[in-house]
């Protein structure tokens, strides 16, 4: 095994796993605590649209995803803003319309073979050097914005009216953390894809919040969980020649059933 | 003694879409008030605990707050403390982690919390007689218990006007006196608005009552002995003021305000 950390292809699938684990266990955090797993699904779905857009205009599929994220997770943040009304129709709605956008232009795209594949579950033994460059500079705004702020998403996570009467402005804070989740999710793209970056975001902060007794603690044992699953599901992959990106989810999933039977055995045997 | 005043809400009207929750409401509350809100269910009780509070915006009309000014700025003015289940109950935090949210605003950024901060946080749950469960975790405590941490953390905010929404939802008749004793302590630096369905122990310390019904009607106490005076001769002298209230709440007494005036 060890021979592979000699290949520049596997070095850069693990350094781009510890910024996918910083991401995830803080932003996999504030959206587990938040119950916003059908959010963040909603902007990833729908951030193909930008990945269609930028094949159609011809550029960087990096920025064109990113730019269409930020502006879905926005519309998004706008729609569901203290509204529980139909909120998970519209996010439904936002959901399909955005990947079906994204699959209308790549079919309209003059003579264009993308590889879906790669964009639906990950591409992570792919990532080049440019990758590693934008996914550092995105954790690097994420883990920034999240300290800066941090009293105040604890306050608004915790107890949304009681932060009002603080003078908070939860609005702000709330489409900040939209925008970073969409931040998130272009990084996970490269890493596990569009259809698993959920599972990344929910299963390692999910399995920490049982461990935890304050919000970064669960931050800081949601991103060593994730660099420990993306590392132990590289392996595997290589070795069995699997598709990294599912094999490190089906890690996670594995480690998230034995935690949860764990709680549930002790508490049986507590009572 | 003059009373200070430390809020006016000037004709207030509320609705949810259709549905009018709260009409012309005018009001002024002092400092050192201890005021029950009664009215039956979905009169409105909560929802003008939270335009006091800035959760909800009115419709028309307004909330001003004595310091800066008479501003519409309520940050740190109120301190208000929600019904129990509407805390989330497997959020990873602890007792002292959620006082210390009270003092958010006083502590600058990327900085630890200060000596004076920690002394307000240890006092806030001192007097609520929860300190030696700071390091617990809230989801590790009873109901009682919690509602004590939401107190302290309100407390902790050196918030002028204390709102508490059915506070005695979740604690025994015990913790109840215990509670307003201490509420009737700290009253006459502030002034305090409890959300109750159950005056029986609360009247014992209240200086007025709020009847809340789409209007908003508010006896103060030498009202209370006049209007029922009246209404009831040689009896006033045995009762009470609010005992005599408690035997209307809330259908006579909500009943008669309903859409009227005061006789």
């Amino acid at each position: 095994m060890l021979e592979l950390f000699g290949y520049e292809f596997f070095r850069n699938a693990i350094i781009s796993s510890l910024f996918m684990s910083i991401v995830c266990g803080i932003i996999g955090t504030l959206v587990v605590v938040n119950r916003m797993v059908f959010i963040a699904g909603g902007v990833s779905h729908a951030s193909y649209g930008g990945v269609g857009l930028a094949f159609y205009y011809k550029i960087n599929p990096i920025i064109g995803t990113t730019c269409f994220s930020l502006l879905v997770s926005l519309l998004i943040g706008a729609l569901t803003y203290r509204k529980r009304k139909n909120l998970d129709a519209i996010i439904g709605a936002i959901w399909a319309s955005g990947m079906a956008f994204g699959i209308l232009l790549i079919d309209m795209t003059p003579g264009y073979n993308v590889d879906l594949m790669s964009y639906l579950f990950g591409s992570i033994l792919a990532v080049t050097n440019g990758d590693l460059f934008f996914m550092g500079i995105t954790s690097a705004i994420v883990l920034f914005v999240i300290c800066f702020f941090y009293r105040e998403i604890l306050a608004i996570s915790y107890d949304e009216d009681f932060a009002i009467t603080l003078g908070i402005k939860t609005k702000l804070v709330y489409f900040i953390l939209m925008a970073l989740i969409a931040l998130s999710i272009v990084v996970l793209i490269q890493q596990v894809g569009l259809i698993l970056c959920i599972a990344m975001l929910t299963i390692p902060a999910y399995i920490a919040e049982n461990f935890s007794n304050s919000l970064y603690k669960m931050m800081i044992i949601a991103t060593v969980l994730c660099f420990v699953f993306a590392v132990l599901g590289l392996g595997l992959s290589y070795v069995l020649n699997l598709t990294s990106g599912a094999t490190i989810i089906i890690f996670s999933i594995i480690a998230l059933v034995l935690s949860k039977s764990k709680i549930i055995f002790q508490k049986r045997l507590n009572s | 003694m003059t009373d200070i005043n430390l809020l006016k809400i000037e004709n207030l009207n509320f609705s949810y879409g259709e549905n009018k929750v709260l009409t012309d409401v005018n009001l002024s509350i002092n400092k050192g008030d201890f005021i029950s809100v009664i009215g039956p269910n979905g009169s409105g009780k909560s929802t003008l605990l939270k335009l006091i509070a800035g959760i909800l915006k009115p419709d028309s009309g307004e909330v001003k707050f004595s310091s800066p000014n008479f501003s519409e700025n309520a940050s740190h003015f109120v301190g208000y403390v929600p019904q129990n289940f509407s805390i989330k109950e497997e959020f990873p935090i602890s007792v002292l982690d959620v006082v210390k949210i009270g003092r958010i605003g006083y502590i600058p950024k990327f900085q630890r919390c200060q000596k004076k901060d920690l002394e307000k946080i240890k006092e806030s749950l001192e007097l609520m007689e929860i300190w030696h469960l700071k390091d617990k975790k809230m989801n590790e405590l009873s109901g009682g218990q919690k509602q004590r941490v939401l107190i302290a953390r309100a407390l902790a905010t050196e918030a002028k006007v204390l709102l508490f929404d059915e506070p005695s939802s979740s604690i025994d008749v015990d913790g109840q006196t215990k509670l307003y004793r201490i509420l009737n302590q700290i009253k006459k630096e502030l002034a305090i608005m409890v959300v109750t369905h159950d005056i029986s122990i609360i009247s014992n310390y209240i200086t007025g009552i709020l009847c809340v019904n789409e209007k908003v009607i508010y006896h103060t106490k030498n009202e209370v002995k006049k209007d029922l005076a009246k209404m009831l001769g040689e009896a006033k002298d045995k009762l009470c003021p609010y005992d005599l209230i408690l035997q209307m709440v809330p259908y006579k007494v909500l009943e008669s305000h309903w859409g009227d005036e005061e006789e």
